[in-house]
């Protein structure tokens, strides 16, 4: 059956208008439909052809998000003002030349909401440090973790800089973390690029990346969604996690010193904890997550069991 | 003797130090501090579920636009099971994140019917008695009708020149917001725009003569 043309064309703008993440007009898109009940059928005709087009069409793994090959070697370092220039992001000097940052830092054990005059909002863990530049597009992650939910804007793109590493969101929710090895960058909604035109690993929702700063490697694994950001709401999860960064989170989540025991070794760990818990008694984390704790006068003593 | 924590929380902000000097006004629009179990209100499935409650008529309207008829109700439960089971991650835009979800189902049903026709048809034709006792048939003809929909897709975007297509795979296929595909390729969003309108377009007028055929 051969569709009214110009109904065709209605739904056909329509259907590449809805499947773009930034539409919003979903009042508007309604009005249409309910104009005639043909349009949805129309709608759903385009739709489900461009489905199944882009279902049969095989998927090319792009650079460094392929999940088999976990352990990526990423490309030698070339220096930061190339990588910066390689990012093309003109904006950017801009807004280094005009100066005027402001730092935010927050107490072990606290949270702080930054809003930002450009939309969105940026989440600080505890025991965290933050640069924000004038412009508020070009943040510095100095220490500890952010959830980041940011307008997207393709002529400002939003990047947060953790030492010598550049994250350029393409998206929207993040949560970034420094770790006692390098950086650890989770997606929630949207994408974030590591080092754009160096590493230019793309970090997609339900994707986590963790870089080791002297090695220059990184890996993508996934991360269940509600997984990220969750420490806002009293939670943390560890995943194949050194001890230094289990001590390192939970010293800023809880604002009580926590520290690995010098005899520890090598273990990794993972399981999930809820603070109040913790608070209430560090003792439990052994039972939680297969480790010894005990207080050493100053601070808890986390070691392998 | 061990010391007792709970005795001795760090008071919230006690310990905050900022260095610098106040930020000029407009410099960023605000600022607000909590402990964290005292932020349980910015949890993410929380501020879906109250997104869900105050637009609910709307989205309700939405799947009935949407043509849901009598399983309206239904799939507007189906949106809110999908949300309060926790699912999601934080997300930027709540409402907007609703109507996807009910948009996504709705683009599912009609999926998922086209394909049961398409099935029985089949069926139908191999029960024809042209070919009796080739069980399997129907669906060693649907992995061939597969492979060449893969190739005719294919065919069809590379007709409309090099450029739609590859903006149609960059968006489809790597899943690419359309602001980003633009600053990409070096083209304005309503060049973007018109390209995909051309390959949907091209691939619905595609799926139209396969299903003819």
């Amino acid at each position: 059956m051969a569709r009214d043309r110009a109904l065709m064309e209605e739904a056909t703008a329509w259907a590449v208008r809805t499947g773009d993440p930034a539409f919003d007009d979903w009042d508007g898109f309604t009005a249409w439909l309910e104009r005639d009940p043909a349009h949805a059928q129309a709608y759903d005709a385009v739709m489900a052809a461009v489905a199944d087009a882009a279902e049969a069409l095989p998927q090319v793994p792009e650079a460094g998000n392929d999940d088999e090959q976990a352990a990526t070697t990423r490309r030698r370092w070339i220096g930061g003002a190339l990588t910066l220039a390689l990012a093309g992001l003109a904006a950017f000097g801009a807004w280094q030349m005009r100066g005027g940052s402001h730092a935010v830092e927050t107490a072990p054990g606290e949270i702080e909401i930054i809003a930002l005059e450009s939309g969105g909002e940026i989440t600080l863990a505890g025991g965290s440090r933050i640069v924000i530049e004038r412009g508020d597009r070009l943040v510095s992650l100095e220490r500890g973790q952010a959830l980041f939910r940011v307008e997207n804007d393709a002529g400002a793109p939003f990047t947060v800089r953790v030492g010598e590493d550049t994250l350029v969101d393409v998206g929207t929710v993040f949560d970034v973390a420094r770790t006692t090895e390098g950086l650890r960058v989770a997606v929630s909604e949207g994408a974030v690029v590591l080092n754009p035109g160096v590493d230019d690993a793309r970090v997609s929702p339900g994707q986590v990346l963790s870089l080791n700063a002297a090695t220059r490697r990184f890996e993508i694994g996934s991360v269940a969604l509600e997984q990220v950001g969750e420490w806002r709401e009293g939670r943390l999860t560890f995943q194949d996690t050194s001890l230094e960064d289990v001590a390192a989170d939970l010293s800023r989540a809880t604002g009580t010193p926590f520290v690995v025991s010098p005899r520890a070794g090598e273990q990794r760990v993972s399981g999930s904890i809820v603070l109040d818990g913790v608070r209430r008694d560090p003792r439990t984390l052994g039972a939680l997550l297969g480790i010894t704790v005990r207080h050493n006068g100053t601070a808890w003593e986390i070691g392998a069991r | 003797m061990r010391p007792s924590l709970a005795a001795a929380p760090t008071p919230p902000g006690a310990a905050a130090t900022h260095p610098l000097p106040k930020p000029p006004a407009g410099f960023y629009s605000g600022r607000r501090k909590g402990s964290v179990t005292g932020l349980a209100d910015s949890n993410s499935s929380a501020g879906l579920e109250a997104a869900f409650l105050a637009n609910r008529e709307r989205l309700l309207r939405f799947l009935l636009a949407r043509g849901a008829g009598d399983a309206a109700e239904d799939l507007l439960q189906e949106v809110w099971l999908k949300i309060a089971t926790g699912r999601t991650g934080p997300v930027a835009s709540p409402v907007s994140y609703l109507f996807r979800i009910a948009d996504t189902l709705m683009i599912d049903r009609y999926r998922s019917e086209r394909q049961a026709e398409r099935r029985e048809r089949e069926w139908g034709r191999v029960n024809d008695g042209s070919t009796p006792g080739v069980s399997d048939a129907p669906s060693v003809e649907r992995h061939i009708i597969g492979r060449q929909h893969a190739r005719l897709v294919s065919e069809t975007l590379a007709g409309l020149g090099e450029r739609p297509a590859a903006i149609f795979r960059r968006h489809r296929i790597d899943q690419v917001p359309q602001r980003q595909v633009a600053e990409e390729f070096g083209v304005s969003l309503s060049t973007v725009e018109s390209d995909l309108r051309r390959a949907y377009a091209a691939l619905a007028a595609l799926k139209e003569r396969i299903d003819e055929a």
